[in-house]
């Protein structure tokens, strides 16, 4: 985990050193506007000590960060901590929500479809499927706010507040997904449902709720589950524009304006945050296989 | 017989629960009481945060229009752009310029209870103050005379007045600050003050009572958080907002038929402009740069490409409303033949019948930068102009390839030169001082021409302070600009807002930020 997290801030550090335009100039240019005076930017870089090499920086910044210390805004002079803390409850909130969501949708629709084979209602479900992949977030999240907030008025078109507030954001964010999980749902269980052992249930008499769900499902689950893990990365990216649409006040929209303004210290931040995130899930994910198949054992290889 | 009538009596209370549940859940949306008498709260949908309240930075992006309740200037700018006290009575300078003395209104107390006086102007120009490191590097030192006086020693003459109407650089308490030099609180003297702030979400303002004018209507103002533009506009027809500012161009035309909506437009004092590149061929040629002059359609650009909004500049640099506009300037008419004419005279000919010129068998190719960054470019709006341009520019036989950077690559490739053309927008213009012409000073560091006389004209011009004498310059600079093209000027943009039908007293002023909340009022229910 310490090398996922070492090895994303270092390659956010060089990307941003090595993409195209002045850092110092661009934070100059946030802070004092259009009024720039080449003296001002000079006075941005030795303050903000950019004049220093990559690595030297690096080593700095890391510095920092170990003792609690992930410095401040550069451009606003907020502290990176309390912003980052303030931000990801929301973005937690809402990829907490996306996921049920998808899993409630994906999972049940995925089931639906493998059971009833060949059906219109598995045409249906595999239809909505595909265009759940295919519909961008941005025209899915104008679509519903036109017809939820606009046309029914049962819900707000933005902003953060009770639980009515989240169910637009968490339905554009979690629909996606929701289609791709229903997708491998489907095939994994039609190919666990055309094996031995479930004819073996089956010719026991068992009734079909009880081979499905209580012999087919749990093995099925496994690649769903690996997905669903997987698609956590997706998520957050998806969250930016979701956020930016819904005027969620959450990480990924700190991040993409942070980025427009070379806020280095708070995209440093950022991205430490998501990839210690992104390090935890993928551990949750393989901890769950170990769940759903006690043959995987996770153990250290002897020579 | 009777499992089966147990299972469906469970799918009936099942669907009856979620139906249950779903109207509690959505109904309560419906539900507002009738509010008797309505209350003075008014909600407007912005695009950014306020980042800043202080003025050691510049407010970015739509804080300008938050700031502009909460602070006031010295000097205001009138809604036909012509200047007026506000927290200044009166102004003179005793040596053409190079010293001013203001005199202060009296009895104006700031949020906090303490008083407007002459040290809180010194505090608000302070060598900390971002006006006084950026714009007014000139200001030596400001002198408190007596508790309403204040005088401004300046290291040359220039017209000052015009640049104290920046709400970027307005009055603040001392008590804004603690003794350390902390900024603790946002304190003006403006008609709202400043309550709470929830980061990226809302900003709430609350009316000042002992404003020093006449009583603001609203109790209430909360800035919304909204960054996308469709979605503002959605908050507002489904009334989660009483106002926006910054309507996109696409969704005027129906909003203005929208019947509980009404559409403020008014022209602003922006204008978008295409940059030449006038140290490297080709534009480093003029008579190239007047081919481009004639062949760029800007009555076209705006009825097709903008739905009509804004108005064509024709390569006017000033839009009419502002100050000391030039209405009899010399302007390049639209005329193809002229170009392809003026190109011909430079050399470059379509001599393998192609469509495109060619010189010494290279052809002319240009290329046209502009940015994605939402915050500097226009977004869309720039992109759409920029494919127009291209196809105008080939009808005379120049090749235009358009280059969209990024915000960072955009000033690198700028910086280096490395470009033709950029579009640009009015950006570096606030109110009718001259830094409009400053973009074309070859002092600026995002200039791209150098000529000693437009500098010292702008340099004269901008240490002038007699009127009539302004308007001179500034009418001889319009046509210079004109003549010299280091720009042509396209659209003179339009600012839009909208407001909901219950908002009543809303004027749209040419004065920038041009987001005046103080005469505005919610009407009672009908």
């Amino acid at each position: 985990m310490l090398v996922v997290v070492i090895g994303a801030t270092l390659l956010a550090f060089a990307v941003m050193d090595l993409a195209p335009g002045d850092t110092a100039e661009l934070i100059a240019f946030a802070r004092y506007g259009e009024q720039l005076t080449p003296r001002e930017i000079e006075r941005v870089r030795q303050t903000e000590g950019l004049d220093a090499p990559l690595p030297a920086r690096y080593v700095r910044w890391l510095g920092h960060v170990v003792h609690g210390d992930l410095g401040t805004s550069l451009t606003t002079g907020e502290s990176v901590t309390s912003e980052i803390s303030h931000r990801l409850p929301a973005t937690a909130q809402l990829a907490a929500a996306s996921i049920l969501i998808a899993l409630l949708i994906g999972i049940s629709a995925g089931i639906i479809s493998a059971t009833q084979r060949d059906t219109a209602i598995d045409s249906i479900s595999r239809l909505s499927a595909i265009l759940g992949v295919a519909m961008p977030n941005f025209w899915l999240a104008l679509l519903l706010i036109l017809l939820f907030s606009l046309t029914l008025g049962w819900l707000p078109s933005f902003g953060k507040g009770d639980i009515r507030y989240l169910i637009l954001p968490a339905l554009t964010l979690g629909t996606g997904m929701a289609a791709l999980l229903a997708r491998i749902m489907r095939s994994s269980l039609v190919e666990v449902l055309a094996q031995d052992y479930i004819r073996t249930a089956r010719a026991k008499g068992l009734s079909e709720y009880a081979v499905v769900f209580k012999h087919a499902l749990k093995n099925a689950l496994i690649p769903p589950v690996t997905i669903a893990g997987l698609q956590f990365g997706r998520l957050l990216e998806g969250a930016v524009i979701v956020e930016s649409i819904f005027g969620w006040p959450g990480l990924g929209r700190l991040l993409v304006e942070s980025i427009f303004t070379r806020d280095f210290a708070m995209i440093q931040g950022c991205v430490l945050v998501t990839a210690m995130l992104l390090a935890v899930i993928n551990l949750l994910v393989d901890i769950s296989y170990a769940w759903l198949d006690p043959r995987i054992i996770y153990q250290r290889s002897r020579p | 017989m009777c499992g089966k009538c147990d299972k469906r009596f469970r799918w009936v209370v099942t669907a009856a629960i979620i139906l249950a549940t779903g109207i509690t859940i959505f109904g309560c949306g419906k539900q507002s009481p009738p509010r008797q008498p309505v209350a003075q709260e008014l909600s407007v949908g912005i695009s950014t945060d306020v980042d800043n309240w202080y003025l050691d930075r510049f407010p970015d992006g739509d804080a300008r229009f938050v700031w502009s309740q909460v602070y006031e200037t010295l000097v205001r700018l009138t809604p036909d752009l012509k200047i007026k006290p506000r927290l200044a009575t009166s102004w003179e300078s005793a040596d053409e310029g190079q010293t001013w003395t203001f005199h202060l209104r009296k009895n104006v107390r700031f949020h906090d209870g303490t008083l407007f006086n002459a040290q809180a102007v010194a505090f608000s120009y302070s060598p900390t103050s971002y006006a006084i490191r950026t714009i007014l590097q000139a200001a030596e030192r400001v002198e408190t005379v007596d508790e309403y006086t204040v005088r401004f020693i300046l290291s040359r003459p220039m017209a000052l007045p015009y640049y104290l109407t920046h709400i970027g650089w307005p009055i603040m308490s001392p008590s804004c600050i603690e003794g350390q030099g902390k900024f603790i609180r946002p304190i003006g003297t403006g008609p709202f003050r400043f309550h709470t702030q929830d980061s990226d979400q809302q900003v709430v303002l609350v009316r000042n009572n002992h404003y020093w004018g006449p009583r603001p209507q609203l109790s209430r103002v909360t800035f919304k958080i909204i960054p996308d533009a469709t979605a503002r506009v959605i908050a507002l027809e489904a009334g989660d907002v009483d106002m926006i500012v910054k309507v996109p161009g696409p969704e005027v035309a129906r909003l203005e038929e929208h019947p509980d909506i009404s559409v403020h437009r008014g022209m602003s004092t922006f204008t978008d402009f295409i940059q030449f590149n006038c140290e490297r061929p080709p534009f480093s040629d003029l008579y190239v740069r007047q081919a481009v002059a004639h062949a760029i359609d800007t009555e076209e650009l705006v009825a097709t490409v903008l739905e009509d909004i804004g108005k064509p500049a024709y390569g006017r640099p000033y839009s009419p409303i502002m100050l000391y506009a030039n209405p009899n300037l010399n302007l390049p008419a639209h005329d193809i033949d002229k170009a392809k004419a003026l190109l011909a005279e430079a050399g470059w000919t379509d001599a393998n019948g192609d469509g495109l010129n060619e010189r010494d068998g290279e052809p002319l190719t240009a290329t046209l930068l502009v940015t994605t960054n939402p915050n500097v470019g226009a977004g869309g709006r720039f992109i759409s102009l920029a494919e127009a341009i291209q196809e105008q520019l080939r009808q005379v036989g120049i090749q235009v390839m358009i280059q969209l950077l990024e915000g960072g690559a955009f000033l690198n490739a700028e910086r280096e030169g490395n470009f033709d053309m950029l579009l640009r927008t009015g950006h570096y213009v606030w109110g009718s001082y001259p830094r409009h012409f400053f973009i074309h000073h070859s002092q600026n560091p995002y200039s791209h021409i150098k000529n000693a006389e437009l500098d010292r004209l702008i340099d004269h011009a901008d240490a002038t302070v007699d009127a009539q004498q302004q308007c001179d310059l500034y009418h001889h600079l319009q046509q210079m600009t004109v003549d010299l093209l280091p720009a042509f000027y396209l659209v003179h943009q339009e600012k839009i807002v909208a407001t909901t039908a219950r908002v009543g007293g809303y004027e749209l002023s040419a004065e920038p930020p041009w987001l005046n909340l103080h005469g505005v009022y919610i009407k009672p229910a009908p």
